[in-house]
């Protein structure tokens, strides 16, 4: 078999393929480890369990060399120790999942109708809109509530970019499948 | 004169601060075709946030497409090779 080569001009292409082979094996176990006859709520868990396998897989792909790879590595890995049996990541006990590894379907909160108001924006500081939605923003990146306002940005362009490959081979699989 | 030099400190910071904006707006699909027009940093900010939201959701909802294909077909199937192929064209 050829070996995966990265192409010199283009380093993001090397961790998308490394991606690729990982989350590849990944599922390749999961398909052997599949029920013979599967219930809805199996197929959540299963679903839930390979989102997490694709959080894993993108992380080592990256390895330590960025704060939010280091980030999803440790709080998975955390999740591994407490079921050491579970090759996948089954999630038989509810651990508290940041929502940076993306939030389970609940069912939906009515939200509040915040009629947007010139006038209170007018109000608002320019800097409190962007303190709010750096927050907002730390919420989303993995580590990203330790992390300064510079290793917050360039943290989080390397994350889309991640995030963006990552979709783009889970798009392509699902597509050969079909 | 530390009042002054904490001045140009927090200076060149917000120069920095700006460039890893405008950069993070070149990632954005909705901001970037607009490049005359100049984008708020919290308007970045904020789209930059519902991006990774919705590539999260996507990710989901592959998971589950993904799931539902692994029943009816055999993994073995795609080897390494062709998704290189098609990953790289």
């Amino acid at each position: 078999m050829t070996p995966i080569i990265p192409t010199a001009n283009n380093p993001a292409s090397a961790t998308k393929l490394r991606f690729a082979r990982r989350f590849l094996r990944s599922l390749s176990k999961m398909s052997k480890t599949r029920p013979s006859c599967p219930s809805s709520i199996c197929v959540k868990k299963r679903s839930e369990g390979l989102k997490m396998a694709a959080y894993w897989c993108m992380a080592r792909s990256v390895g330590s060399r960025r704060a939010w790879s280091r980030a999803i590595l440790m709080k998975l890995s955390r999740g591994r120790q407490q079921h050491p049996h579970h090759h996948n990541f089954s999630m038989k006990r509810k651990i508290r999942r940041p929502t940076w590894l993306g939030k389970t379907k609940k069912k939906q909160k009515k939200k509040r109708n915040i009629t947007c108001s010139s006038s209170s924006y007018d109000d608002e500081d320019e800097e409190e809109i962007m303190k709010r939605q750096t927050e907002k923003l730390r919420e989303v990146v993995p580590g990203g509530k330790l992390m300064d306002i510079c290793s917050l940005l360039e943290e989080t362009a390397h994350f889309v970019t991640c995030l963006a490959d990552q979709v783009h081979v889970m798009q392509t699989i699902a597509h050969r499948y079909s | 004169m530390s009042g002054q030099k904490s001045c140009r400190a927090s200076n060149l910071n917000e120069n920095e601060i700006n460039d890893l904006v405008w950069r993070l707006q070149a990632l954005l699909p909705r901001l970037n075709r607009r490049t005359d027009s100049r984008v708020s940093v919290s308007k970045i900010l904020k789209e930059t946030c519902s991006h990774i939201k919705k590539l999260q959701k996507e990710v989901e909802e592959l998971s589950e497409r993904v799931i539902e294909l692994m029943e009816s077909a055999d993994i073995t199937e795609i080897d390494e090779e062709s998704l290189r192929r098609l990953l790289l064209h």
